[in-house]
This record gives C-alpha cells, structure tokens and sequence, in this order.
C-alpha cells in the first residue's frame, strides 16, 4: 500500500495516538558528518540538514536555535571556546548543535558570578533564522519543529555545573530557583517565537537523568523542575503546539511527573536506562505517544543490517499497532561510534525497514 | 557526650548532609581524644549505606554528589589532626581515557576513596594512557580506575592495559574500570581485573580485588 499522508499529517495523526498511514520516523540530532555520509557533500548549513530528512524519508524536520548574528564564540585557546552561556566547550568539527564539541564545564557557578552575567537574548535577532529557512522550504509539506534545546534544566545545568547546581539544591535553593527561572524565561520566549513564526512542533529537549534515574529525587524535582518544566509545556501548548519532550535515563522515578507535563511525545525511551518502550506503550499509550525504539548505543553501531532489519521489524509489531509510536533511535544519530561507515549504513537499513514494514494496518 | 555517642552524631551529619553540622561534629569528636583514623571508619561507614541505597535505587546522583562533598569537607577538618605516618588504605590512579571528558562518575568514585582512606591521584579527562603508567610508577599505586561513557573511547583503555604490560607494571596494578556503556564481558575483553557498574561499588569492588 503507498502512503497518502504528508509527513506533517503523519506525525500529528501518530501524536494523536491515532494510526497514520505508517509509523512516522524522528530523530532529533544528526552529526554533521552523518549528514555528509548520507548527501555524498560537505556540510554547508541548514539547508544540508533539511535535504538529508528528506532523503532518509524523515517526518519531522527539528531545527535548533542558533547564536544571535555576529556572535563569535569567545576562544580561550586553538580548542577550546566559551559560549553564550560561559560554558567551556572543545571544538570539534562537524558536531552535533553545528559547531559544539565536547562539553567541559559551567563557569556561571557562584551566586554572585549568576548576578553579573548578562542572560542572553532568546529573541536576540538571528536566533531562529534556520527554522525561517525550514519553515519555507519545507514547512507545509514537513513536521518541522522549534527545537528548544537543553530547555531548563540542562541548560542550568551545563552552566553552573551538574554536581554544583546538584549542591546547590541542598545549600542554596533560592540560586537553584534564579538560575532555573532565568532559563524557563529564555525557553518560553524562545518557544513562542518559533510558534509565532509559524512551527506547529516544539522538541524540548531537555535532560533530567541518567541510566541509574533521575539526578534528584523525585522530591527535590518536584520543588525545583517540575514546576518550571510543566509551565513551559503548557504555555506552548495553549498556543496550539504539538510537543516532543527529549531526556535521557531512567524516568521510571518520575513518571508520574512526565505525564503531569502534558506532553504529546516522549523521546528517547532508553533501554539501558531501563526503559521499555513496549511496557510504556501498554501502560501511558493512552496519553502518551512514545517516540523511540531502535537502539543506539548497542544495536546501531555494532549489530549488522540484517539484524537491524529484524530489530526494526519487531519494535513496530510491538509499539506500533493502534498509533502513538512514532520511530526513533533511542538517542540521536551521533558520530561517537567505533565505525561511521558500519553506523551509517544501519541508519539507511533502519529508516528503508520502518517505511517497508511500518504501513498500517500493522499486526502485533 | 560518650565516645560512641560522638562518633554517631559525625555519621548522622554526613547522612543529613549537614556540612556545618559536620564541621561541629567532628571538632567536638577530636577535642575528646577520638582519632582521625576513627572519625574516618565513621566517615566510610556512611559512605557506604549511602551508596547502598543509591545502589537499590532509593537515593539519586545528588545524595551521593552531597554526601561527597560532605565528606570531603569533613576531611578538611581532619588533614591537620593526621599524625605523621598516618596509614592510608592504598594507592589509587584515577582519570578518564583519552579522547572522552566525563567526569562525574569518576569524580564521585575519587571522592569516595579519599574519604574512605584512600591515596587518589586523579588525572583529571581525557588522560593519554601513557600519563597513566607515569604516575602509576611515580606514586607507586597499586589500583588504577579507568573510566569512559562514549563507546567510541571505552576501547582505549585497552591501549592503557596494554601499556601498563609493555612498562612491566601489569602485574603490580589491579585495574578497574567504569563506566555507562561498559559491562562485566568489556572488562573481561580489555583485560582489566573488575568492573564497576555503579560508582558506590567501588569500595566492596576493591575490597573484594583484595582479598583475592
């Protein structure tokens, strides 16, 4: 059976946890040199990033925001720079977020440091002209998506340090509050200007665990996250957005608090974290759309194509059937891989095997 | 206050990640002629139950970042009271491999050994392997922990064991490694002599190397 839906109504149907004409696929992050494997070309910017969606045959077209014009990061020496943030970052070529490479650390890590930095602009001009481009290329055809990358926490995080701002929580809560509040603002008006340039889609990405769980308890996220998270989810939903909510890890401790957001989507489902995208799907399929299901730290990077097939094929006869799942690795398509070229061709396998099989109506 | 009574209250401080508390607790301690190398058990003791309950899942990344930087403030109390020729448990080389800069699983590690007793010398990220077989053989340190998160690094510490084979010290150091994308079978592979899934195992991981 040909698919009759556009990739934009694939994805609101699937959101809608409704049945599309066939699961819809996501990925949120692609390297730069992924990109190029794929394009057979150098890298030149966003419209490489909206050829290869196409390409792949990717339903959502996510764009994170950039540097305001004419922002130079600031180089401390041939590697390493500053950003916008005060974050220490060493350059790597063609990584993820177009120029980051490697997070070092916060540097915005004392109350009085927070107080003298000049917060950046979140409607600084320049700060979404790739979405503009996506938006008009591709926008009535594509899912295309304001990515708020890093949302709160992440951002507050990476600024002041997890292990400090995780201290903080303890010995100075009010500094915790102040930096999660600046950045709840920056997202939020962030958010409403990618919904008021004409992006139905939002990703927040954005955090909040690792493998073992979340980095707080549950009840220190309930009085310093929570709050902030839900808040920014439902300002852009009122506006009349679809949202996808990225965190990495073991959400099972905050479940309940997932679901209080209000979220359409949940990426990435990780499964050496714990969790398990068809238990999720029995469980919250009902409210939730889950996002995810092709694993990347294990089955990508070192299973073969024929295994990937399988793997596929076996992740939509589970998660598929009824709607709500929408296709995705289980992180992003990253470059950290022992083999690019092996790690490649399984992308190409993943996404010809989600458009084969994944045509509804789909059996378990 | 008795003896014991004093000891309790050092690891209920760490427990209810008091630092001013803990500051207060040990000075009283020490004024009523308990020793360093005491407080120190007390100190490893909590450790412990903390990460004991991180490793059941009740307790989170920032009761063991908190507990840390408890303890470690409480060592600071304690490093003028050390006697000369205090005993330190052992000698460990700690940092993350070449080409990856995650830390705060290796930090916490290097945390709980030096307030457990333990001699760290942390290397920091990104640590070229030859650097680890300098200091091992600098500081004569007879237990290295590698750590790595990226699966395209985790491999060199491979390169680091078998550096350490070539300089002739394999046989000295027992290796240990850590990491998200690692497991019993990677550290078997690579060679190292125990793996560690959780940071909070550290402790039983060597005690157990030890005993063997």
């Amino acid at each position: 059976m040909c698919p009759r839906m556009a990739p934009k109504e694939r994805a609101r149907t699937a959101l809608e946890h409704r049945e599309p004409d066939r699961v819809p696929i996501f990925e949120p992050w692609m390297h730069t040199i992924i990109i190029e494997k794929i394009l057979h070309r150098p890298f030149a910017g966003v419209n490489d990033l909206i050829d290869c969606y196409r390409k792949l045959g990717i339903d959502f077209v996510p764009i994170s925001f950039g540097a305001p014009k004419g922002w130079k990061p600031k180089f401390l020496d041939d590697k390493v720079f500053v950003d916008e943030w005060g974050r220490k970052w060493r350059y790597q070529k063609g990584a993820i977020w177009d120029m980051f490479g490697f997070y070092i650390e916060g540097t915005i890590d004392t109350p009085e440091k927070f107080d003298e930095f000049e917060f950046p602009d979140p409607l600084a001009p320049g700060r979404i002209d790739d979405l503009e481009i996506a938006l008009k290329a591709v926008g009535d055809e594509y899912a295309v998506m304001g990515a708020v990358d890093q949302g709160i926490f992440e951002r507050a995080e990476t600024m002041v340090g997890l292990e400090k701002l995780l201290v903080c929580m303890y010995e100075k809560p009010s500094f915790v509050r102040k930096v999660l509040e600046e950045h709840y603002k920056f997202s939020l008006e962030l958010g409403k200007r990618c919904l008021d340039a004409g992006a139905e889609f939002i990703l927040i990405g954005d955090d909040v665990a690792d493998n073992h769980g979340p980095f707080m308890p549950p009840r220190l996220y309930e009085q310093f996250v929570h709050p902030y998270s839900r808040s920014l989810v439902q300002s852009l939903k009122k506006r009349g957005a679809k949202v996808i909510r990225h965190t990495d890890g073991n959400l099972k401790p905050i479940m309940n608090y997932i679901l209080d957001l209000g979220i359409d989507g949940l990426h990435p489902i990780q499964p050496e974290a714990g969790m398990d995208i068809a238990e999720l799907k029995r469980t919250y399929g009902d409210r939730l759309s889950l996002v995810g299901g092709v694993d990347v730290a294990k089955l990508l990077p070192f299973a073969s194509e024929d295994e990937v097939e399988k793997e596929v094929i076996e992740v939509i006869r589970k998660v598929s059937p009824g709607g709500g799942h929408i296709l995705a690795s289980t992180n992003s398509l990253h470059s950290f891989v022992p083999d690019i070229d092996k790690f490649v061709k399984n992308v190409l396998r993943y996404v010809e095997t989600a458009h084969k099989y994944g045509v509804y109506p789909i059996k378990s | 206050m008795h003896k014991s009574r004093l000891l309790k209250n050092v690891k209920e401080r760490l427990l209810a990640f008091d630092r001013d508390g803990m500051r207060t607790a040990i000075n009283q301690a020490l004024k009523m002629g308990i020793t360093p190398a005491e407080v120190m058990k007390e100190l490893k003791e909590g450790l412990g139950e903390i990460g004991a309950k991180y490793e059941r899942g009740e307790y989170f990344l920032s009761e063991l970042v908190i507990s840390g930087e408890i303890a470690k403030a409480a060592l600071d109390v304690l490093a003028p009271h050390f006697g000369k020729g205090q005993q330190k448990l052992g000698k460990v080389v700690i940092g993350t491999v070449e080409g990856d800069i995650h830390d705060i699983g290796k930090n916490i590690v290097s945390t709980i050994l030096l307030s457990s007793g333990y001699e760290v010398y942390d290397l920091g990220v990104d640590v070229e392997s030859s650097r680890f077989t300098t200091e091992i053989e600098e500081t004569d340190s007879g237990i290295l922990g590698l750590s790595a998160l990226l699966t395209s690094t985790m491999m060199n510490m491979k390169t680091v064991i078998l550096d350490l084979k070539r300089a002739g010290l394999r046989n000295n150091v027992k290796v240990i490694v850590g990491g998200a994308p690692l497991s019993e079978s990677f550290a078997k592979e690579v060679g190292a002599d125990a793996y560690v899934r959780d940071a909070p195992e550290i402790l039983k991981t060597i005690d157990n190397l030890k005993e063997e």
